[in-house]
């Protein structure tokens, strides 16, 4: 899954760099969108901004992502409209980097034999892509609608102590990695607001 | 019509994973017949972790828990020599009289003839002299017994839906060592009454030599052995002993100090086959080994840990009389555990801080006179006239100190990496 997005992250670049319209100009996206999985529904809200050449956009942005843990992404976003007809026109967008695990306080714990002890998580990858159609609504402004697939993944763990099975003088007690590795895969549909 | 395609295809890939990796620990079993049959002197291999000792003829014989004993041969405190290795599976306690080594075997008590240590064999079996090994929550006794753990790492892949999370998923199978403790093993320090021959042990066993009897402590009770027939231990009594945090044994005189986590229990063995409670001196809850000397006791106190407490100290009790011992002073320390005393010198363990030596020319008031930080970490401690040996979590070391309280290391053995 990595690999299929850094391909399709460098194939959108190079697009980009490569376009040969001159027009061109800076934006901002801000976004809202429900995240679907096979566990849960949830919301994410997004913003990303950037530069717009012809039918592509290039930017980077965040997020705040509810959906099971809650985290941060931080990626580049790519746009690809396929008509020229910008005022009217479906679209390809894609997005790209990584996942800052960022849990509420209620997420994040777990139980041993010691009792209830917060874990630490580890940052994963953010990935993302949709298709959609946007309607432009004014100069340089669009409101859009997106359907997508995201994945986002991260890793939780904790130090699991248990009693000893090695020798007494010491330590009375071992200590071992306990640890998951989450990938969340969802069905994200959108709105978002260019200008 | 394209549209819902994609809708199905994306539905159909909405998995959330997880991969969930942990470690536990799995049980290796063996029957108590090849458990027995396994018993028998081996070849010297490095020892690769240390834990309770004891002197006898020269000779350095090194608990490795669970594994065995190995024969070090001290002839040459320079250059030591690893002579054999004596596998006992299950032992954590040893004890020696006269050319008989007795050791926990699981919940059997083993003796062997050790006349020549390198050719130690097994002369009888006491089966379930120590009920109260127990792995804890797994295991009690049975025909069959645990022989060794094996660590598995283990990766399990599955539905998020799947994962119990904040729940009690806890895998592993324990065996609590301090639980399983109400074992055996041997003291000494000053110098303990070890029935005959000339082994002296270190302060955190739990085996005892007195009047030919061998006594083992348990959490909670007192096991007597007529050892008259050195090759051949006869149980003779169990003595509750009202108290389920016991720690040590220390013969002195006629007299058994119990150390336990609350308190230091005198019990009076003029009847070896009887002993009787004289007194207890309670102190707070801590990690308590304790010798005793003349007219005085040394209990080392350490707090934190599974004995609970927060002192790390040494008191100095008077017992001159054993009915009302009496607190004279206490000496803070940083987290001590075993002691040793010979003489004038009292070796004192005392965690990251290393060994402590004091002047114990007055008993009363023992005088610090060296600190040896590279000793960090030491657990146990045999002091001799003319060297001391002692066992820290990585090594083996004999140590010799001058009249200006000048310590020198003679050799050290370290454990295999």
């Amino acid at each position: 899954m990595r690999t299929f997005f850094i391909l399709i992250f460098m194939s959108i670049s190079y697009l980009t760099v490569n376009a040969q319209n001159t027009t061109k100009q800076w934006y901002i996206q801000p976004e809202l969108g429900l995240v679907n999985g096979d566990n849960q529904v949830n919301g994410i809200v997004a913003v990303h901004g950037g530069w717009q050449r012809q039918q592509w956009t290039v930017g980077i942005g965040t997020a705040v992502d509810y959906y099971q843990i809650r985290s941060a992404p931080i990626y580049v976003a790519s746009q690809y409209t396929f008509s020229k007809q910008l005022h009217k026109s479906p679209f390809v967008s894609a997005k790209f980097g990584a996942n800052i695990a960022w849990p509420l306080a209620t997420q994040g714990r777990a139980i041993d034999y010691e009792g209830t002890r917060m874990t630490n998580f580890n940052n994963g990858y953010y990935g993302e892509l949709s298709i959609g159609y946007q309607w432009r609504v004014g100069k340089q402004q669009y409101v859009k609608a997106m359907l997508g697939y995201s994945v986002k993944t991260m890793q939780e763990q904790y130090l699991e102590t248990m009693p000893s099975i090695l020798p007494v003088p010491m330590p009375p007690t071992v200590t071992e990695v306990r640890s998951w590795d989450y990938n969340f895969q969802r069905i994200q549909l959108g709105v978002a607001f260019q200008f | 019509m394209v549209f819902i395609t994609c809708i199905m295809a994306l539905v159909s890939c909405t998995k959330d994973t997880v991969t969930e990796r942990y470690t536990f620990y799995r049980p290796v079993y063996a029957t108590r017949d090849q458990v027995r049959n396994s018993i028998a002197a081996q070849a010297p291999r490095a020892f690769e972790a240390t834990s309770k000792l004891v002197y006898w003829n020269n000779m350095i014989f090194l608990v490795e828990n669970d594994k065995g004993v190995h024969v070090i041969d001290y002839t040459n405190s320079s250059n030591p020599v690893n002579r054999s290795f004596i596998h006992i599976p299950g032992c954590r306690d040893i004890a020696i009289h006269q050319s008989t080594l007795y050791a926990d075997c699981y919940t059997d008590l083993v003796a062997m003839d050790i006349t020549n240590a390198t050719q130690a064999t097994l002369k009888s079996f006491v089966r379930g002299a120590f009920p109260h090994r127990v792995y804890n929550n797994t295991y009690f006794d049975t025909s069959n017994i645990i022989i060794d753990w094996v660590r598995v790492d283990t990766v399990v892949k599955s539905d998020v839906k799947n994962l119990i999370r904040n729940e009690y998923n806890h895998q592993v199978i324990f065996y609590n060592p301090w639980l399983s403790s109400s074992i055996p093993t041997v003291a000494t320090g000053a110098t303990p009454n070890t029935s005959g021959g000339n082994a002296k042990a270190g302060s955190m066993a739990r085996f005892g030599l007195y009047n030919n009897r061998l006594y083992t402590v348990s959490n909670s009770d007192l096991k007597v052995f007529n050892v008259v027939q050195p090759n051949q231990p006869a149980f003779v009594r169990t003595v509750a002993l009202g108290a389920g945090d016991i720690e040590t044994i220390f013969p002195y005189r006629t007299q058994l100090f119990i150390g336990s986590s609350t308190g230091m229990h005198i019990y009076d063995a003029t009847n070896p086959d009887q002993p009787t409670r004289l007194s207890l001196f309670t102190h707070a809850r801590a990690c308590d080994p304790v010798i005793a000397d003349g007219d005085y006791a040394y209990v080392t106190l350490k707090g934190g840990g599974f004995c609970g407490g927060n002192n790390n100290q040494m008191d100095v009790i008077n017992i001159q009389n054993l009915t009302a011992p009496r607190l004279i002073q206490s000496i803070g320390l940083t987290g001590p555990s075993g002691l040793g005393k010979n003489g004038n010198q009292l070796w004192v363990c005392d965690a990251t801080t290393g060994v402590r030596i004091f002047d114990a020319a007055n008993p009363a008031n023992p005088i610090e006179k060296q600190v040896v930080p590279s000793l960090q970490q030491a657990y146990d401690v045999i002091v001799l006239a003319d060297r001391t040996f002692i066992s820290t979590s990585n090594n083996l070391y004999c140590c010799s100190i001058n009249n200006v309280w000048q310590v020198s290391v003679l050799s050290n053995l370290r454990i295999k990496p």
